[in-house]
């Protein structure tokens, strides 16, 4: 909201700059977003002297003239009847800004001879309607100096943003009542001179229901001559950033500026009956409001109609049927209280927001609409003349007074910090507030504009706010208390450092994505939301691979050819029908989803390039997994066919499926336009945290030597080297302390759909050094069980011994 | 002969040996003479199965001792004549780039709420979180966001369903929070928040904030204060000046926005700050009897404060990032950029 610091003037006396005040009314909660004045307005308009002044050569109206604003002679073509040599004048300079028409000086031609700026007016200057001639300053004004100043032009205002509990200071006594109690300055009310005793009605008002609105007051006026503003009236609407209309319609708005009290003037002659009822509107009534837009209405909102039409959308905008013209000579004034739910809702529904809605959503003071009418009155007989002919005010529901009690001792409580009642006091009462203090409790009656103020902690705010936060001071020490372990928190973080840790880079991607991405993925119960503003990416991602496709096709795009990327977020799934969707019915998982694609060695003076293969990302998560400790719970699976040519394998955890790695298939490749491999896997993080190792302890190891053996056999192609391991494993030979796979390879000698594959028994005891003996009964007996189980033959031994320190 | 001697006299044989290997060969020989399976400590070996039980442990030791001596002498030995002439003969290109591993970067939001849950952590915070899709209650009744009131209008909310939406802020954290355990309560809660809005360089329909709640009784403005100073400093640097000014949010009374003095322009004004000179880094206040009861505290007994951190916000001031959308796009050639030694 937009407030003039000369029109804060008018109710309290401020002497300090612009920027004292500024900083006054954001310390106590009215944040001066910006400080405008219009002296950006003024720039390069400075005073200056006439130094000659000739008739132009090419006419006999024209004149040119030599001025001097301070910097050095320039001729200026004026066409001002009263220029004359020696005049201090003010003097736009090319390339300055009229304020009053916003047009820019430009260097011209005017008949034959150049101009270097202009001299003003005072209407050119935005002062008054004056425009028979050039402003001529007095003798004495400083040469050179800015305009603005000499004229005392400094219509600063300050944008301020009010937050939605502050309806009360919408206005600027509302904001000037503030800095009176920060100030402790007094608050000077305009006292109006109308009269409102001893009027008739000034038409019949029938309102139907009183939750539409507690109260309306109006007053007929005749008379009237619509014509432009005068000057001071023009300036102050323009200050606050609206634009001047007529001289009704501005006194409208001024007032609505003063008191925060919304108002709007009708044309009478164009109002049938003349009366007034104020009704909700019907399902799918229509109307055409002042901006000229027709708009279904939503059921229920305010409707101002008259003998047999609405006339206007109450407490947000007139209608064009009903709106002042030129030929207008008979108003009627409204100031009303409408319900502020009501004009929220309707406001929200029409996407129209006005001045006068965005006051009564917040709540306006249901007491002052006769005092606002009195003086709209007052300006209007003033500059439109007329006389008023009748005064009506039908009031449904009765203000209540409000007393709220507050105890000193809870204000120390809440703040951390003694207020001295004298203080609480004057602060109360400087905001308006009745005070009866009973045994040291302070009994405040609310002042019925302060509809934000109901409990005790309210009170206690406004005691912060305007003894400034500042006054709270800051502890030296803190207590701590002994925190609970976050477990959730601290395992995904460790998920992190260990995909980190694996080479991996760290993505974050929207949630929201695109309708034909989500629907890609075979999952069931995609989430849509209702009322997307960006109507593209509607969809709540059912799992990360959107995304993660999304920047590996980006970055590709960008010339990145090697992408390591993970992500850890939140995925969604509805396991009901949309209709009977609820909160139970939606699974909120944390999801991890790598990704990898491009190349695992780059060519160099080591090695040649080598691309990633499904291999690279089995290990990787095989690291990852060992980062966290859970590489002996995890087991990778596939279903269907043995040594089949899909890429393929499924991930769990103790018997409950984790989620799966895979090469993707060309078609979700070509969904994101990708044309390399890229390998992919998705995993539960909630489930697997589920399983995190909490307890670490320590076990001996072995003082005898390690022995081991390599052996290689000749198996079936079909053979796979994990039922190798898996089958020796579970031998459970105490003495094998590990099998590892060495190599696999293929040659003709093996003969065709064989081959070989080499595995290392390490062997250790924990009592005594192995004899050749034990070894061998070992070696035996694995060989023995591969050979039989697999069509498995042995093709060579090899051994080697390594020291222990027994 | 007593077998101890012996194995001393083999000892300073062994050693006198290794001395006088001048080649590959002497080298080879030495092996053969001493480490081959039939050499003389393999020999030694085999002749200790004759001796008394008693005296096993102490020759198999000594053994064994001789047997690593020798091959540490030969192995050294070895290494000097096989690699020496290496080094002489082809020359070593010390200037070629050294084998690397693969370097993971963390993401700026990710590592932001990292580094300012840390500094609640070591403040005795504790972390919490909460779903992304909340019911009405938690996200605005519970809060004090009585329906129809121009405070929900701060927040535009996607709906997904009646009743459902997805959270606008991370306060209704704190209300399960409240509900699922007792004072004292002192957590910070990090997470993703969603607002309905048209996405530009200065504002995302997606941001994250960490969420700070601390209830207890006897809590007080000037506790939060002291605890948000103390953050403040941690975070920005102990010279930073602040201010609290009076705010308005549903869920706190009285509320607060803190800011710090611009630390682009040190408070002189510039377009970063608005020329003001003032960052707004948090909003905060003590939190609103409405929603103790909300949760079934006695407002009478408890009192608390809650807090509210950007993270985009902040991240995108400290790292001069001037548009949110780069953070959601991930151009990894500007993720790669952010290393955290
Ligand atoms: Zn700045």
């Amino acid at each position: 909201m937009n407030i003039s610091l000369p029109w804060l003037n008018d109710y309290i006396d401020l002497s300090e700059s612009p920027q004292e005040i500024a900083s006054i009314l954001t310390s106590i909660g009215l944040e001066v977003e910006e400080i405008e004045n219009t002296r950006a307005a003024f720039e390069g308009i400075v005073v200056a002297r006439v130094l000659s002044c000739k008739p132009h050569p090419n006419s006999n109206r024209l004149h040119v003239c030599t001025v001097d604003g301070g910097a050095g002679p320039e001729t200026v073509v004026c066409g001002a009847p009263n220029v004359r040599e020696g005049q201090m004048v003010v003097f736009a300079r090319v390339g300055s800004t009229v304020p009053r028409t916003g047009m820019r000086v430009e260097r011209k031609e005017i008949r034959g001879v150049l101009s270097n700026g202009m001299i003003c007016s005072s209407y050119e200057l935005g002062i008054d309607e004056d425009h028979s001639g050039i402003l001529v300053l007095e003798e004495n004004a400083p040469l050179g100096s800015p305009a603005h100043e000499v004229l005392s032009r400094h219509d600063v205002r300050f944008v301020i943003g009010i937050t939605p509990n502050r309806g009360d200071a919408l206005s600027h006594i509302g904001v000037a009542r503030d800095l009176s109690a920060v100030l402790r300055r007094p608050l000077r009310y305009p006292v109006p001179r109308f009269c409102i005793e001893g009027f008739g009605e000034a038409l019949p008002i029938h309102i139907e229901d009183a939750m539409l609105c507690s109260r309306y007051s109006a007053a007929r006026i005749r008379g009237v001559k619509i014509r432009p503003s005068p000057a001071w009236l023009r300036n102050a609407v323009e200050n606050v950033g609206l634009r001047s209309i007529n001289n009704i319609v501005d006194t409208t708005n001024f007032v609505m500026f003063e008191i925060g009290q919304p108002m709007h003037a009708f044309d009478l002659h164009k109002l049938e009956g003349p009366r007034i009822l104020v009704r909700a509107a019907g399902e799918g009534e229509r109307f055409t409001t002042l901006d000229g837009v027709e708009r279904t209405l939503p059921q229920g909102a305010v409707l101002i109609c008259d003998g047999e039409k609405p006339v206007a959308l109450g407490g947000i905008m007139g209608g064009m049927n009903s709106e002042i013209s030129n030929d207008t000579t008979e108003v009627l004034l409204e100031s009303a209280s409408f319900n502020p739910t009501i004009t929220r809702r309707t406001s929200r529904r029409l996407l129209l927001a006005s001045e006068s809605s965005f006051r009564f959503e917040r709540g306006t003071d249901p007491s002052r609409t006769v005092w606002a009418l009195q003086r709209a009155i007052d300006i209007i007989t003033d500059t439109a003349g007329g006389e008023v002919c009748g005064i009506s005010d039908i009031i449904t529901m009765p203000v209540c007074q409000r007393t709220v009690a507050l105890d000193p001792q809870n204000c120390e409580r809440i703040l951390g910090y003694h207020v001295e009642p004298e203080s609480i006091r004057e602060i109360l009462e400087f905001l308006e507030f009745h005070l009866d203090i009973v045994n040291g409790v302070f009994h405040c009656t609310v002042p019925p504009f302060r509809n934000d103020i109901e409990r005790e902690i309210d009170l206690i705010e406004e005691i912060a706010r305007i003894s400034g936060y500042d006054n709270i001071p800051v502890p030296e020490r803190m207590t701590l208390h002994a925190a609970p372990p976050y477990n959730d928190e601290a395992f995904r973080s460790a998920c992190r450092r260990a995909a980190i840790t694996c080479g991996f880079d760290e993505i974050l991607s929207p949630t929201l994505i695109e309708r034909k991405y989500a629907h890609a993925s075979p999952v069931e119960g995609v989430i849509e939301v209702l009322n997307p503003v960006n109507t593209e990416r509607p969809c709540l991602r059912p799992s990360l691979m959107p995304s993660m496709m999304e920047t590996v096709s980006r970055n590709l795009r960008c010339g990145i050819r090697t992408l390591r990327i993970f992500e850890i977020g939140t995925i969604f799934i509805d396991t009901a029908p949309s209709e009977k969707r609820s909160f139970d019915s939606i699974r909120q998982k944390t999801a991890i989803a790598f990704a990898l694609t491009g190349y695992a060695e780059e060519r160099s003076w080591y090695s040649r390039e080598r691309p990633f293969d499904f291999f690279d990302l089995k290990g990787l998560l095989t690291t990852f997994f060992t980062h966290l400790h859970l590489e002996n719970k995890i087991r990778f699976n596939y279903d269907g066919q043995k040594s089949s040519s899909e890429l393929a394998l499924s991930l769990e955890i103790d018997g409950n499926s984790l989620g799966e790695l895979k090469e993707l298939s060309q078609y979700v490749r070509k969904l994101y336009d990708i044309d390399q491999p890229v390998y992919y896997a998705e995993f539960d993080l909630d489930l697997i945290e589920r399983y995190q190792e909490t307890s670490l302890k320590f076990v001996p190891v072995s003082r005898y030597p390690m022995v081991r053996r390599d052996l290689s056999f000749i198996v079936p192609e079909n053979v796979e080297t994990g039922d190798i391991i898996e089958m020796v494993k579970s031998l459970g030979i105490k003495i094998l302390r590990d099998i590892a796979l060495l190599d696999v390879f293929r040659h003709e000698d093996f003969g065709v759909g064989n081959k070989s594959i080499a595995i290392t028994l390490s062997m250790q005891s924990d009592t005594s050094t192995l004899t050749d003996h034990e070894i061998n009964m070992v070696v035996m007996t694995v060989v023995e069980r591969i050979e039989k189980t697999f069509s498995a033959s042995l093709r060579s031994t090899e051994s080697t011994r390594l020291p222990g320190k027994g | 002969m007593d077998i101890i001697d012996a194995l001393q006299t083999l000892s300073e044989e062994i050693k006198n040996t290794a001395k006088q290997i001048s080649s590959l060969k002497d080298a080879e020989e030495f092996r053969v003479r001493f480490l081959a399976r039939k050499g003389i400590i393999a020999e030694l070996f085999e002749a200790m199965k004759e001796l008394d039980a008693s005296e096993k442990p102490q020759v198999g030791k000594r053994l064994n001792e001789l047997r690593e001596t020798a091959r540490k002498l030969y192995m050294e030995a070895r290494e000097r004549f096989e690699k020496g002439p290496a080094i002489t003969s082809v020359p070593i290109d010390r200037t070629l780039p050294g084998r690397t591993l693969p370097v993971g970067h963390q993401h700026i939001i990710t590592r932001t709420i990292d580094e300012i849950t840390a500094i609640f952590i070591s403040m005795g915070f504790s972390i919490a979180c909460g779903p992304e899709i909340e019911t009405d209650w938690y996200n605005f009744e519970a809060l004090n966001f009585p329906p129809d009131h121009p405070a929900r209008d701060m927040q535009d909310t996607f709906f997904i369903g009646n009743d459902l939406m997805l959270r606008t802020h991370t306060t209704p954290v704190q209300i399960r929070a409240m509900e699922n355990g007792k004072p004292p309560i002192r957590i910070v809660m990090p997470g993703r928040v969603f607002r309905n809005e048209v996405i530009s360089a200065r504002s995302h329909i997606q941001f994250h904030q960490v969420d700070g709640l601390y209830v207890d009784e006897h809590v007080t403005f000037a506790d939060l204060k002291g605890t948000l100073v103390a953050f403040a400093k941690r975070y920005y640097g102990t010279a930073l000046r602040y201010r609290f000014r009076p705010s308005f949010f549903p869920f706190t009374e009285p509320s607060a926005e803190m800011d710090i003095t611009c630390y682009l322009c040190g408070g002189k004004g510039c377009r970063v700050c608005k020329n003001t000179g003032w960052l707004e880094i948090l909003g905060c206040g003590m939190v609103d009897p409405n929603v103790f009861r909300a949760v079934n505290y006695d407002p009478d007994r408890y009192t608390g404060y809650a807090f509210g951190i950007g993270i985009e916000r902040t991240a995108m001031l400290r790292y001069g990032i001037d548009d949110i959308r780069i953070l959601f796009e991930n151009d990894l050639r500007i993720n790669r950029q952010f290393i955290w030694p």
